[in-house]
């Protein structure tokens, strides 16, 4: 079979010494960024560029894609030690891997998250060998129109994040959903909600939200608690996922890597909504619903999956189109124009090598990344034994710096502290920041996308029911819809999921 | 009415003031309001963004949905608090600071930071100097409010010092600043603390990630 | 007159001094674009040569947003040493003052023009299905369906905006411009047949005209390009006088002192001339520019500020 030749062929480039040490440079490199908050693998691509010119094409490459899957494992770290996204799609992670960690589960919920990153990047490198010129097409296929159903699709599903009040979940999202419109209007040129500030002109950064909102807001309201308590219990329990912990974890990671795997071909975004979408689904189909929010494990399992699968298939558009589906592949694309390779479909016939090869060395990449962070997860145990007093300070300095390092403006960090101020408000009042977060992601794409198809219909709302896969979408999000809000009209006391009320 | 749920209610003005903020803002201002502005003689107050229609949407169609829909829900939220029926003592919101304390605080930023644009050009100096204040404030007469405004002052400190001062002596002195915060102070253990993070940073961030930060005072170059 | 002549010999020999003095410590390059993009890679390959040829680190620092105006702006009101310098370009330059209405900086007088580094010009590209083999038959299609036609850009007031625009007022046709983010998410939708045509930069354009994902009719510059030759010019397809190019090059604040000007200009010239460096330049589309000297590119800057601020005006192109 021509791919099993195929796969020869990349197997046998990318176990070259030398593109061997650039994958694990790479991995390591990214694992660190990852576990750091606020530097992310678009600065640390940008910066090693240079580096890359005079060295060979295949490995650049194969160094430059390491640090991006492998800033997925270590930013789900971070989201599970100290509550911090690192990346979008680990907000997710945050929900109950957080709580797993302050639980005495943090051992579990690691290896959860790494167990599930490699399975899942086993399986979409698979995908991306052999279907990814077919899948290219797909991604081609999703106009405004379908996005926007989509988005919709997730805001709905965002709202079965939260575990208290559904109408203030709703809420939550719609005040994200207007925090993300902050900035330039893509359709009309005009900046919205700026005040005359010029730092503004491009919107918040997501990071510098999340930072607030999740970072800082945490380390206030630990820091108010009357006693000196520990965060995280001291009884820390065994290190690796019990049997029944893996009895539960394999389902939502075919699951997670399923959906992962799918959502991740959709330039722009794609990757961020399969892990919210695997939550999603992982709390609706699971017998323990009300364990979410406090530490359920397939709530790390599903959503750990999805976000690495999403990542390896976010490079099918890149690679098979020359089309960067988010801000790395932009880069990546960078990085191939300046060794002389043109992207786009051509690469894989007149390059199999470069083509193979780093498909190859993707899943060379995620083994080693296994074998690097399982054995790591004792050492991040003893990281959390240290006391809360010397810890968030440790945290802040990461964080400042790390919001600093994006666009060396101190403005940044008073948008921080303003997000944190609001991230400590909600979480007192019991609003939950992860589906802002979401409604802040997505707003400007669902709305710009929304503008972008009415234009393209020449005002025709009903083209949204008339393209099949954006019809399909939207059926989905009122049956969604409905499913939800069914148990709240139903009993009155939905508050009582809320186990975070007593702050 | 009692307020039952203090949460809820805390919570649904918030979102009010939000939504209908978003509105006012998109939207623009209301005649009456650009009337009085102008007979004041303080000129003409233009705000607001195109609404556009439902074919063509302008740049405040949106945003006006949105925030009208976040005002609605945030009224219900709102009356919530007062027919909730859990026990009140989950109810209770339990921030730190008073509505009277937030106002002030906003002010001080607001005012100061507005002030020093003016002034100096930067509002860099103003925000500084508000949350320098506002930490003094806080711990003389709100003392329950230390971990927020130290935390918050702490970033901004950082951030507005990181030019004059450098990586090291800014790193140290946030490490100072946020363990104030917190509830047990041990100098020597906080400076020990001081001392190894910025060592580290600066080998991980300067050295090892090349982050175009400067290591020491400006003064030094 | 014996004072006159030493101060002047004084004058002479410190800006030498001041020239060989200089850099004193890292540089650091301004684009005010996202790391990636084909200015962002121009300034790294820059970068990378002038490290050497400079002895001191050369490092690039992004700063976007506003389109590009943040990033420029910063830098006009930098220390005029010679340590910070930007990479501006003909968005900041010549077609933002005049489609902001202001920018907080003066494109002339608030910088020294040090070197300009690329010029490429924008390529007309249509989706493979439209029934239009060259310009001409573009303009009847148009013609024949007012209003069908959508053409896209990378943003609003880009030069893919503003050649569309003027493409519109040129031959009297009307197409619907659709904005998006980015030149990418614009390529993506072009090739699915979701919008039509696109003028887009020969940078990020010129890997899918050869891939042959999308159809290439026209360039708007007034000489072809080198690396399309076979391609007409759209002022020799029938729209005469049509000549637009996207550039971009270093420059530095107003005060910066003339040695420093003159050896930046010198190194950048240098290394853009190095073969990797104008190898991976000529795959950008870019060919050496013929503005050489400090002089020669304000002049260019300030006759590409008047040029735009009537195109703009004419095109009625508006941030709304």
């Amino acid at each position: 079979m021509e791919i099993l030749s195929n796969l020869a062929l990349g197997f046998g480039v990318a176990l070259s010494p030398f593109n061997l040490l650039m994958c694990l440079v790479g991995v390591v490199l990214g694992t660190l960024i990852g576990v750091l908050p606020g530097v992310g693998p678009v600065a640390t691509i940008a910066m090693l560029l240079p580096i890359t010119f005079n060295l060979n094409p295949i490995g650049a490459l194969i160094m430059l894609a390491g640090i991006y899957y492998g800033a997925q494992y270590g930013g789900s770290t971070t989201a599970i030690l100290v509550n911090l996204p690192g990346e979008s799609s680990s907000v997710v992670t945050c929900l109950d891997g957080y709580q797993m960690a302050r639980r005495g589960r943090a051992g579990p919920a690691l290896a959860t998250a790494a167990i599930g990153s490699f399975f899942a990047g086993t399986i979409s490198t698979l995908v991306v060998a052999l279907f990814a010129p077919p899948l290219a097409e797909v991604a081609l296929k999703f106009g405004p129109s379908e996005y926007f159903s989509l988005m919709v699709l997730g805001l709905v599903a965002a709202t079965v994040l939260a575990s208290g009040s559904l109408i203030k979940a709703i809420s939550m999202v719609l005040l994200g959903l207007l925090l993300g419109l902050v900035g330039t209007d893509v359709n009309s040129g005009v900046l919205r909600f700026a005040f005359g500030v010029s730092e503004l002109a491009d919107g918040i950064g997501f990071v510098v939200v999340a930072m607030g909102m999740f970072g800082l807001a945490e380390i206030i309201v630990n820091l108010e608690q009357k006693e000196a308590r520990e965060v995280f219990t001291s009884k820390v329990g065994r290190l690796m996922p019990s049997k029944e912990d893996f009895k539960r974890m394999t389902p939502a990671i075919l699951r997670g890597t399923a959906l992962g795997s799918a959502l991740g071909i959709l330039p722009g975004g794609g990757a961020l909504l399969s892990s919210f979408a695997a939550y999603t689904v992982e709390k609706k189909v699971s017998r323990y619903p009300a364990e979410f929010g406090k530490g359920a494990i397939e709530g790390v399992a599903g959503p750990e999956a999805a976000n690495n699968a999403g990542a390896q298939t976010s490079f099918i558009p890149l690679l098979t189109l020359g089309i960067p589906g988010n801000a790395v592949m932009a880069l990546m694309i960078g990085a191939m124009m300046i060794q002389g390779i043109a992207p786009g479909p051509q690469v894989m016939t007149e390059r199999p090598q470069l083509f193979w090869g780093m498909i190859a060395s993707m899943w060379i990449g995620n083994l080693m990344l296994v074998v690097l962070n399982l054995p790591m997860i004792g050492i991040w145990i003893k990281l959390l034994t240290v006391p809360y007093r010397i810890l968030y300070p440790t945290i802040l300095v990461f964080m400042c710096i790390g919001v600093f390092s994006l666009s060396n403006n101190p403005f940044d960090v008073l948008i921080m502290a303003f997000f944190g101020v609001l991230g400590y408000i909600c979480a007192k009042l019991a609003c939950e920041p992860a589906p802002m977060i979401l409604g802040f992601i997505l707003g400007p794409l669902m709305e710009e996308n929304l503008r972008r198809a009415m234009l393209l219909s020449r005002g025709d709302p009903l083209v949204f029911f008339q393209k099949p896969i954006s019809a399909t979408f939207l059926t989905l999000s009122i049956v969604l819809l409905v499913v939800i809000s069914l148990p709240a009209l139903r009993s009155k006391r939905e508050e009582a999921f809320a186990g975070d009320e007593q702050k | 009415m009692q307020i039952k749920n203090e949460k809820d209610f805390w919570a649904g003005l918030m979102f009010m003031g939000f939504g209908l903020a978003a509105v006012t803002i998109a939207v623009g201002p209301p005649a009456f309001l650009v009337a009085a502005w102008k007979s004041m003689g303080w000129g003409n107050l233009q705000y607001g963004y195109q609404m556009g229609t439902a074919v063509r949407m302008g740049p405040a169609y949106f945003p006006t949905m949105l925030g009208g829909l976040l005002a609605f829900l945030g009224f219900i939220v709102f009356l919530r608090g007062f027919f909730s029926e859990l026990p009140p003592e989950t109810m209770k919101a339990n921030l730190s600071f008073g509505i009277l304390d937030f106002v002030v605080g906003v002010a001080l930023f607001a005012g100061l930071g507005y002030a020093s644009k003016v002034m100096f050009k930067s509002g860099d100096y103003g925000m500084l100097a508000a949350s320098v204040i506002l930490a003094v404030l806080s711990f003389l007469f709100r003392p329950k409010t230390k971990p927020l405004i130290l935390i918050l002052a702490c970033g901004m400190v950082f951030a507005y010092l990181l030019k004059p001062l450098g990586l090291v002596l800014a790193t140290i002195l946030l490490v100072f600043v946020a363990a104030l915060g917190g509830h047990e102070y041990k100098t020597k253990e906080v400076a020990i603390v001081a001392v190894v993070l910025s060592i580290f940073s600066v080998v991980v961030f300067v050295y090892g990630l090349t982050l175009p930060f400067q290591i020491w005072p400006a003064a030094f170059y | 007159m014996k004072r006159l002549a030493l101060f002047l010999v004084l004058a002479a020999t410190s800006g030498l001094a001041v020239a060989q003095a200089w850099p004193t410590r890292p540089v650091r390059i301004v684009a005010p674009y996202a790391a990636g993009g084909p200015i962002d890679i121009s300034a790294r390959l820059i970068a990378a040569k002038l490290q050497e040829s400079l002895g001191q680190p050369v490092v690039v620092e992004n700063r976007p947003g506003a389109g590009g105006n943040l990033g420029v702006d910063y830098v006009a009101k930098s220390a005029p040493d010679g340590h910070t310098v930007v990479v501006g370009a003909i968005a900041t330059h010549a077609i933002n003052p005049t489609l902001m209405g202001s920018v907080p900086y003066d494109p002339i007088k608030d910088f020294r023009h040090v070197a300009l580094m690329v010029q490429v010009p924008n390529v007309l590209i249509v989706n493979l299905e439209l029934p239009a083999k060259n310009v001409g038959e573009l303009v009847a299609l148009a013609k024949a369906r007012p209003g069908r036609l959508d053409f896209a850009s990378g943003s609003t007031g880009s030069t893919g905006h503003l050649a569309g625009e003027l493409f519109k007022g040129m031959t009297g046709t009307f197409m619907v411009h659709i904005p998006y983010k980015g030149a990418a998410p614009a390529v993506i939708d072009l090739m699915a047949g979701r919008v039509q045509l696109m003028f887009d930069n020969l940078a990020s354009a010129l890997p899918n005209v050869r891939s042959g994902k999308v159809r290439a009719l026209a360039v708007t510059t007034k000489a072809r390009s080198g690396f399309l030759p076979e391609l007409p010019t759209l002022d020799e397809s029938g729209l005469k006088g049509f000549d637009m190019t996207t550039w971009w090059g270093i420059m530095a604040p107003g005060k910066t002192p003339q040695p420093v000007v003159e050896r930046l200009n010198t190194e950048v010239l240098k290394a853009m001339a190095a073969p990797d460096v104008r190898d991976r330049l000529r795959a950008m589309g870019s060919e050496q520019p013929t503005i050489r000297t400090p002089e020669q590119f304000t002049a260019f800057v300030a006759a590409e500020q008047k040029t735009y601020a009537e195109l703009v005006k004419r095109s009625g192109a508006k941030p709304d």
